[in-house]
């Protein structure tokens, strides 16, 4: 009886809703954690990176600094305002450039990730129109398609989302001709200090046959960052 | 030699320090690059540098950084002026030999408070301006034009950065010319909607003669740095406003730039640069010695008045990128024009291979060189 009543529930959620509930899960307020970063290319050539990444304001600003491999040692990119403004700092000659929007679709140090990949889902429900997709098992579906005012590389999100806690486990990426692009695999989904949290993520980039594969190596919610933190004096510490 | 020796035994003492105790944040590279050119008649010339930088944070607040690199030339070491400038005789100019080096390039500490921001002081990198290549706000220090993005050497100087609510400010003063003059500036950066924008003002104080300490004020300039975007593409200006006082007219220089990558991620950049101080456009005739002595004295950041450079670029895949670019010389219509194919084959290593060729006839800036080709190697740890 209550699995039924939970399925009935279930059915009539909005898309706003399960969106909502998704947006509450998947981002807290700071977050501070250590992420290994693979890249394997379609002749199966691999690259590794090390980075930390600072997020803050439930996503709206994050700090991305390199801590291996040497060659980019040091290099930082600070992602404000949801990646509207973007940041890069390059080590080697100690100075920053400004990115334009248009460079928010292109790939971060060679990976399957795009600068706006980054940037929490905090603004998804205000950017995107949100509709329901089929249910697949335990899964709601849902569909984002970018309002016409908004700045991105993407003409279609299609999320996976559990209805067990509003997490999701897949999203693939359309690009603006609706072409499947990229395919994202949340995976070992574990509790971190009350936040359900994915330590594995997987990019699969469909177009060039490459993958990105993301691994947690720690993770900590429980930080606060000064004030001037997410700025461009900070990318050089 | 007698610098070397106390250079070389300190710069041992850190690295074993730093190996042994490991409390030093160590990083750098090596450097190998070859260059063929015909510049007039064939060269080959190239070095070898290697770059250690050393950092180690003394407490929550305080961090000391040095940056010890060493160079070693080979091939042909020396030059002539009019082996890369259009002058029409080199009498009385003595020539130019790059000799072998090992000095420290940065050698400063930090301290950081939360209330009162950061002090830098001692011999540090500083970068100022939106610009690619040219950089009119930036009175300390000017970029190679045609390699623009290389590492620029560190100023001895004592810089304060602190935030103040949404604005960032900066203040750097540099003793310059044995202490004979002090350049400071000041600057102040605010964020309107996508763009950074940075109005600053800038002074060179001359001291007086030798009988007195005083300094007086001399050249007062005023800069505006504005970097944002317009229809998602990047734009930027800069510009400078100099007065140099009743006895010489006032110069102005200006930056303008763009930039935008496409979804197939072609990436194009384009700027162009005026400089009051450049010389006139020359046609049939050498440039002015007064103006090729002023640029090569880093009086003025260019030889002439217009320039424009252009860039484009596409990553071939995740390791390799082509790219070309041009730099004109739009008063006596000479141009670079460059192929460079740039790569990362190897875990920390980069290579790339550059060919430039150069049009414009012998008096003009650029075409007094033919061709070259270069090849630099950088492997880091």
């Amino acid at each position: 009886m209550l699995l039924l009543l939970t399925t009935g529930f279930s059915q009539e959620l909005s898309a706003s809703t399960i969106l909502d509930s998704m947006t509450l899960a998947m981002t807290p307020v700071n977050a501070q954690s250590t992420i290994r970063q693979i890249i394997t290319t379609s002749r199966g050539n691999e690259r590794e990176f090390e980075y930390e990444m600072f997020s803050g304001n439930k996503g709206k600003n994050v700090l991305l600094r390199y801590t291996q491999p040497n060659i980019v040692r040091g290099n930082a990119i600070l992602l404000k305002n949801h990646s509207d403004d973007i940041w890069v700092y390059f080590q080697r000659t100690r100075r920053i450039r400004k990115l334009a929007t248009s460079s928010k679709n292109q790939k971060v140090e060679g990976s399957d990730f795009a600068y706006e990949d980054f940037s929490g889902g905090d603004t998804w429900k205000a950017e995107y129109n949100v509709s329901r997709m089929d249910d697949l098992d335990d899964l709601y579906v849902l569909a984002l398609i970018p309002k016409p005012a908004v700045s991105t590389g993407y003409g279609k999100m299609v999320l996976f989302v559990r209805n067990s806690d509003y997490y999701p486990t897949i999203i693939k990426y359309f690009d603006k001709n609706m072409v499947h692009e990229k395919t994202l695999k949340i995976e070992d989904i574990r509790d971190i200090e009350g936040y359900p949290t994915a330590m594995k993520m997987t990019m699969l980039n469909h177009l060039e046959d490459s993958t990105t594969r993301m691994e947690i190596i720690s993770i900590t919610y429980h930080v606060t960052f000064p004030e001037d933190f997410f700025t461009e004096r900070y990318m050089r510490q | 030699m007698k610098q070397t020796m106390p250079l070389l035994a300190l710069s041992i003492f850190m690295m074993n320090v730093s190996f042994t105790y490991g409390q030093w944040n160590t990083r750098g590279y090596f450097e190998c690059e070859t260059d063929v050119s015909n510049t007039p008649g064939d060269h080959y010339f190239g070095y070898t540098k290697i770059r250690l930088d050393l950092g180690k944070r003394i407490n929550i607040q305080i961090e000391t950084n040095c940056s010890l690199l060493a160079k070693q030339y080979w091939g042909r070491q020396t030059y002539v002026l009019s082996d890369f400038l259009p002058v029409s005789s080199n009498e009385n100019i003595p020539a130019i030999t790059f000799n072998d080096t090992l000095y420290f390039d940065n050698l400063y500490a930090v301290w950081r408070t939360p209330e009162w921001g950061e002090f830098v002081i001692g011999r540090q990198p500083v970068s100022l301006g939106a610009g690619y290549v040219w950089n009119p706000t930036d009175i300390f220090t000017s970029k190679d034009n045609i390699d623009p993005t290389y590492e620029i050497q560190g100023i001895t100087a004592v810089r304060w950065l602190i935030s103040a609510g949404r604005f960032e400010i900066d203040s750097i003063i540099q003793p310059i010319d044995n202490g004979k003059m002090i350049n400071s500036y000041f600057g102040v950066t605010g964020h309107i909607h996508h763009f950074d924008i940075t109005p600053s003002i800038h002074q060179r104080h001359y001291k007086g003669d030798m009988t007195t300490d005083q300094l007086y004020n001399g050249d007062v300039g005023y800069g505006l740095s504005v970097v944002g975007e317009v229809f998602t593409a990047g734009v930027w200006m800069e510009t400078n406003l100099v007065f140099q006082g009743e006895q010489y007219p006032n110069t102005r220089e200006w930056t303008l730039g763009m930039e935008y990558t496409t979804h197939q991620s072609v990436y194009f950049l384009a700027e162009a640069y005026h400089n009051d101080s450049g010389a006139d456009a020359t046609t049939g005739q050498y440039y002015a010695f007064s103006r090729v002595f002023d640029y090569l004295d880093g009086n003025i950041r260019a030889l002439a008045k217009n320039y424009i450079m252009i860039l484009v670029q596409y990553p071939l895949n995740q390791w390799w990128s082509i790219g070309c670019w041009t730099i004109g010389n739009l008063d006596d219509k000479s141009e670079i024009v460059s192929l460079q194919l740039a790569g990362s084959p190897l875990k920390d290593t980069t290579i790339d291979l550059s060919a430039f060729t150069f049009t414009g006839n012998k008096l003009t800036e650029f075409g007094v060189q033919d061709a070259w080709v270069r090849v630099r190697l950088n492997l880091y740890f």
